[in-house]
């Protein structure tokens, strides 16, 4: 096909466009009440609502410190119950700060820029929520040892200590496994790939699908 | 907002790319009902950038750039659930309308139409800018690539749209 020719039947006039700018021809008109659906809002959105649940939880978490701390004797279970609950506040406000981040990141995106860049910076960002994700799993064993104290270890009896360190090391190890592994190399391993499953594995993928595709356009090959 | 283009000459800048807007959106949006919703989106996301505009940038290079940064985003967002019924609403709207169809131009318009929505999300944007009539310079600073880049790029793009008529042909 030549060049011409192809121009030419790309411009020449057709019935399409002319019903498209008949009956839509409110869409080109200026309208600041209409309610922007963009990419870079609904990102924010999703952001907005991560870090409210996770504000939400790290607050609950601050008040049962503050009641066990202030309002409880000092004992082993005070110990073990304020040092759980610390952690799990850490790992969560890292998350949360993870997508506080990302939002300035967001509000600095501009259309204006060129297509690659914009491109490259809302692709990054979908990636982003692998950070989140590996972090958070950081307080995954702090769920087994909120609840521990002096009677239990002493009086609980050897079944419950060996289940108990069974499932406190089997989740510290996962917690470590999930920290070191879950990054963008390893999106082909089934494990990683199940991890993800429920926060956006597809939108992940496909945004790194998306990031080689702008690598490999911009490069002289 | 301060902005260097005032509403009356915006909308008149609009009204006079309008057809332009509509094919990206043709392009990047293979729901029919979608498309108004997408230029009403384009033209929001214009003014809104409206600020940024200047006088020493080509008002159609930054044209471009607002309006391919957000069409690729509505497309790469709907894409999940839109990818299976657009392609075939796609044949189909060209199966059904083939027999009506007497105007050549009009039945290659629309096999051009056809394979230009088969490409990838850039690739896509590289040969609308170059049907455009865009000079490689304009492309490239759009885009944000190379001149030689772009060139290269084209003629592959051409390539394969030459391949893939013969394919439809045969």
């Amino acid at each position: 096909m030549e060049d011409e020719y192809l121009k030419k039947i790309w411009n020449s006039p057709n019935r399409e466009i002319k019903d498209f700018l008949n009956i839509n021809d409110k869409s080109f008109e200026l309208t600041q009440t209409r309610k922007a659906k963009s990419k870079i809002k609904s990102l924010i959105f999703s952001k907005i609502v991560g870090i409210t649940l996770g504000l939400g939880w790290i607050s609950f978490m601050f008040i049962l410190i503050y009641y066990c701390v202030f309002y409880t004797p000092m004992s082993l279970g005070k110990g073990f119950f304020v040092g759980s609950l610390s952690m799990i506040s850490l790992s969560t406000s890292l998350a949360v700060f993870l997508y506080v981040k990302d939002i300035f990141t967001l509000k600095q995106i501009d259309n204006c820029e060129s297509v690659t860049v914009t491109q490259l910076k809302l692709a990054s960002l979908q990636l982003s929520i692998i950070k989140s994700v590996r972090v958070s799993w950081l307080q995954l064993p702090f769920y087994t040892t909120w609840y521990l104290n002096y009677e239990l270890i002493m009086h609980g009896g050897i079944i419950f200590r060996i289940v108990q360190i069974l499932v406190t090391g089997l989740t510290t190890w996962f917690a470590i496994w999930a920290f070191r592994n879950i990054n963008y190399q390893n999106l082909n391993k089934k494990r990683v790939r199940n991890l993800l499953q429920g926060v956006g594995f597809y939108s992940v993928t496909q945004a790194l699908d998306f990031i080689k595709e702008i690598d490999n356009f911009g490069n002289d090959r | 907002m301060n902005n260097p283009i005032d509403r009356k000459e915006f909308v008149k800048l609009i009204q006079e790319n309008k057809g332009i807007i509509f094919k990206i959106c043709n392009s990047y949006c293979h729901n029919k009902e979608k498309r108004e919703d997408l230029a009403q989106e384009i033209v929001y996301q214009l003014w809104r950038s409206s600020h940024s505009f200047h006088a020493n940038l080509k008002f159609s290079t930054w044209m471009y750039r607002v309006a391919l940064n957000v069409a690729i985003s509505y497309y790469r967002k709907s894409k999940r659930s839109d990818a299976v019924v657009s392609l075939s609403d796609n044949l189909k709207d060209i199966e059904d309308e083939d027999d009506d169809i007497e105007d050549e131009y009009e039945k290659n318009r629309k096999l051009l139409q056809r394979f230009i929505n088969e490409l990838k999300e850039l690739d896509r944007t590289l040969i609308i800018l170059f049907l455009e009539s865009k000079s490689y310079m304009e492309i490239a600073e759009i885009l944000g690539m190379t001149e030689t880049n772009v060139a290269t790029k084209i003629y592959r793009i051409k390539d394969q749209l030459k391949q893939k008529t013969i394919n439809f042909i045969n």
